[in-house]
């Protein structure tokens, strides 16, 4: 078998951690250093690497080095469905295995031999193993088998930092590596096939070297007869008896684990320890312990706690045998072991990360022909959308004196059919639905049964029985859940098609918007209000005739392939007209000059329709639909606050920016603030306290009046759009 | 591996029954992806309105998706390192659900597999493929 990191370090006369007995079976913490970058690793379980880049940990309580930034590593991931999983290849983990097997089973085994290690079982289950190509999420479908066997007890006595300390069990490999063990002392339980001498006596501490204070020099011993012998040693071998490695076990309980060989052996009972370090990854001593138990921390959960003893990188093999007899001799009971979890092994951010994806920022179909423009991108509503094309001016000058473009694939929108169609989105929205004639549309918004405003949208109506629904961009997913909740709670006869991402949709918006798409060869284009299947430059269409930005505007929906073939169209068919397309800045510009809300910017999560003024978007003779109750509730309270329309001179506040009454007392934030290029002043929208149950006229931003303004601050009897 | 293309698919929410007891134009790949949707690959458009029973039935050509075709051996490489989900043993079969973090959806045939998404997902599922 080939040499490990250890056994090479050793052979150079180095020790990982300076000292301590070293286990070489991947159980103490006594060998850890760090390797090629990476903290932890224990260099008894790593195959020896003179290329190797190992960082000793050195004395005791030294901290390791984190993991280096520039050393971080892609790790594979890969998941296997298997019928049983078998967690240790000895000689049950092997006839477990067998068994299994020859049952027609399809077994998955994790052999340690091979450098595997589960570090983890969680709820599922899963089975998390490190493997030398990266993890393995096994996910078995039967038993979990944990064959992990026993560990040695390391000793806890003066001096159990020295070198020079080896398990038993461990010896041979040293003499097999051709490691000079020197004087041999064995305590307990003697070394297969290795030269000792044997010490009497119970073990009471090892004293060091005269001529090396970090090396083991002699043993000493306490016989029945109260008298101390002291052994000269250089190396001694300590056979103190087995604990069973089963932390999977217990962190498996309640699963459908079950341990098989020495996992599940008695422990040896180990005296309780008198002095001497207990945990030697975080240096938790025996007086530790009496200091928390003095102070009344008697369970072993919280003796954990408060000394941290078992929360090292060993993860309480070491320590937890003694902790146990410490509280059993003070208690006279041995308490059960502690709880373990995920994971049993330190593990990097790169094994943490692995398989893990960021959620995708969506893009539109123009997601390329925006980079190409120049766009600056940003990401709302889970889209990429373009800010801005490198001047948000003139983009808006277009909108208001010609013809724009902009790309609004990203809103949500839902086609709902059926005999029951009606009846669900009477119940769903504030406003009569059954007057809207086919052909018709209407802005309306979404409430919670509470009253407050979720979301808001078109609803067009195609037939008696099938509607055209839009939600906003950030707000499609969870509005699509709503409606298929309410159908389902209804028990509504409905059809329910998302096509947010099937429909591509480009907003032709401006006064000269109606040239650009009869350009483009459009004919019956609807009038304001209204929908209507239409061909624009060859494309179906459904087209829209509501505006946002307050100037002419037309929807586009079509199919999201010819997005690209459609934007591209209107694009030539505007060419002479000045056209060009608009980003999210100028398009919010222009509707805050409306005075349009944009569903959680300018709401909150307790936001009326009668706190945004927007009374008029319910219907106070409907007799149900989502949040009647909590309406006609509210809507008789006093008034508190609303959401007002502001003015200021130039600079505009930032948004967010703090509202105060002219006596200094807060009385909301602004929500959404620009400097309008046609009025040439700032407008803003904000929430605005009540002084008693009247509203201020005038509010303070940044130390500057504000005048609080009707709504809208632009074109307020809606010509231009209607035009 | 190669880049995702664009794909045609129809989309038909109906009633679960009016699914259940559709008869499907031979050749058409039938994914069923919830009770009352179906998802059609190499359909026949016009055979396909027919086929279901429901006159309130919403019948789509969508153009928003994107896909590739892969080697059994080659879907299941990827599958295992990117979806935690269990892999057919037998084959036709269709499966959807997250992969490398992406809403797909999969039809796995003996000699081909078809993983399909979105297209607002196709940058990320190219990205992610490689």
């Amino acid at each position: 078998m080939a040499d490990s990191l250890l056994i090479q370090l050793l052979k150079n006369g180095r020790h990982p951690t300076g000292g301590g007995t070293l286990c070489l079976a991947g159980d103490c913490p006594n060998c850890l250093a760090g390797v090629d970058g990476v903290a932890y690793v224990r260099t008894c379980q790593r195959p020896a690497d003179p290329a190797a880049d190992i960082v000793p940990y050195g004395g005791p309580a030294a901290l390791p080095p984190l993991e280096s930034s520039g050393r971080s590593r892609q790790v594979d991931l890969t998941t296997v469905h298997c019928d049983v999983v078998v967690i240790g290849q000895g000689p049950a983990g092997r006839a477990e295995a067998a068994s299994a097997r020859a049952a027609g089973q399809h077994v998955e085994t994790v052999d340690s031999a091979a450098g595997e290690e589960a570090i983890g079982i969680y709820p599922g289950p899963l089975v998390v193993v490190r493997t030398p190509a990266g993890l393995r999420h096994l996910r078995p479908r039967g038993e979990i088998i944990v064959a992990t066997g026993a560990a040695d007890v390391l000793p806890v006595v003066p001096g159990s930092h020295l070198r020079g300390l080896v398990t038993a069990r461990a010896i041979p490999q040293l003499a097999n590596a051709g490691i000079a063990l020197g004087r041999v002392v064995a305590v307990g339980d003697p070394p297969d096939g290795i030269a000792h001498t044997r010490a009497q006596g119970r073990l009471v501490r090892f004293d060091a070297s005269s001529s090396d204070p970090t090396t083991v020099g002699a043993v000493v011993t306490i016989t029945d007869d109260g008298a101390e012998h002291s052994v000269e040693a250089d190396t001694v071998s300590l056979g103190l008896g087995l604990v069973p490695r089963d932390a999977l076990l217990r962190m498996g309980r309640g699963m459908n684990v079950r341990g098989v060989g020495d996992v599940v052996a008695p422990a040896t009972a180990v005296p309780a320890p008198t002095a001497g370090v207990v945990c030697p990854c975080l240096q938790v001593t025996v007086d530790d312990l009496a200091s928390v138990f003095d102070r009344g921390f008697h369970d072993l959960e919280l003796v954990k706690r408060a000394t941290l003893a078992g929360t090292g990188p060993c993860q309480g093999v070491t320590c937890m045998p003694h902790v146990r007899a410490w509280l059993e001799a003070r208690l006279g009971q041995l308490p059960p072991p502690f709880t373990a979890r995920p994971l049993t092994r330190s593990a990097t951010m790169a094994e943490v990360a692995a398989g893990a994806h960021h959620a995708p920022t969506l893009r539109t179909p123009l997601d390329a022909w925006h980079r190409n423009a120049g766009a600056v991108m940003e990401r709302m509503g889970g889209w990429w959308r373009p800010w801005h094309y490198g001047n948000p001016d003139d983009e808006y000058t277009a909108v208001r004196t010609a013809v724009s473009l902009g790309d609004v694939s990203t809103l949500g929108k839902m086609t709902v059919a059926g005999p029951d169609a009606l009846r669900l989105l009477e119940h769903l929205y504030p406003v009569p639905i059954a007057p809207l004639k086919t052909g018709r549309l209407r802005y309306t918004f979404l409430l919670d049964e509470r009253g407050y405003v979720i979301d808001d949208g078109l609803v067009c109506r195609d037939a008696d029985d099938r509607f055209y629904l839009t939600f906003t961009s950030g707000g499609a997913t969870h509005a699509e859940a709503w409606v298929r909740d309410w159908a389902d709670s209804l028990g509504a006869d409905v059809r329910l098609l998302n096509e947010t991402m099937s429909l591509g949709a480009i907003n032709v918006t401006g006064p000269l918007a109606a040239q650009v798409l009869t350009a483009a060869g459009a004919q019956g284009l609807p009038p304001f209000g209204c929908h209507a299947h239409i061909d624009v430059a060859g494309v179906a269409c459904r087209v829209l005739r509501l505006s946002f930005t307050g100037e002419v505007s037309y929807e586009l929906h079509h199919p999201a392939a010819e997005t690209m073939r459609l934007w591209r169209a209107l694009l030539d068919a505007g060419a002479d007209l000045g056209i060009r397309p608009h980003g999210l800045k100028a398009l919010l510009t222009l509707r805050l000059e409306k005075g349009y809300v944009i569903v959680g910017q300018d709401t909150d999560f307790d936001s009326t329709l009668r706190r945004i003024d927007a009374e008029w978007a319910v219907s106070r003779s409907k007799s149900a639909f989502v949040g009647r109750d909590a309406v006609h509730r509210t809507n008789a309270l006093p008034r508190d606050r609303r959401l007002c329309g502001f003015e200021m001179e130039a600079p505009a506040p930032l948004e967010g920016a703090v509202i105060h009454h002219a006596d200094g007392t807060v009385a909301g934030v602004v929500t959404s603030s620009a400097w309008s290029p046609v009025l040439q002043r700032s407008v803003l929208l904000g929430w605005l306290a009540y002084d008693g149950d009247r509203l201020p006229d005038a509010a303070f931003i940044d130390g500057r009046e504000a005048r609080r303004v009707s709504l809208p601050f632009y074109d307020p009897e809606g010509t231009r759009a209607r035009a | 591996m190669r880049a995702p293309e664009s794909i045609v698919v129809a989309r038909i929410v109906a009633t679960p029954d009016a699914l259940d007891r559709a008869v499907w134009p031979s050749d058409t790949i039938v994914c069923r992806t919830a009770p009352d949707e179906v998802l059609l690959l190499d359909y026949d458009a016009a055979a396909v309105r027919s086929a279901v029973a429901d006159r309130h039935a919403i019948i789509r050509t969508d153009t928003g998706w994107v896909g590739v075709t892969m080697a059994p051996k080659e879907a299941r490489t990827w599958l295992s390192r990117n979806a935690d989900w269990p892999l057919p043993e037998s084959s036709p079969v269709f499966l959807q659900g997250l992969a490398a973090g992406l809403p797909v959806k999969v039809w796995w045939a003996a000699d081909a597999v078809r993983i399909f998404t979105p297209a607002p997902c196709a940058a990320d599922f190219a990205e992610r493929l490689s």
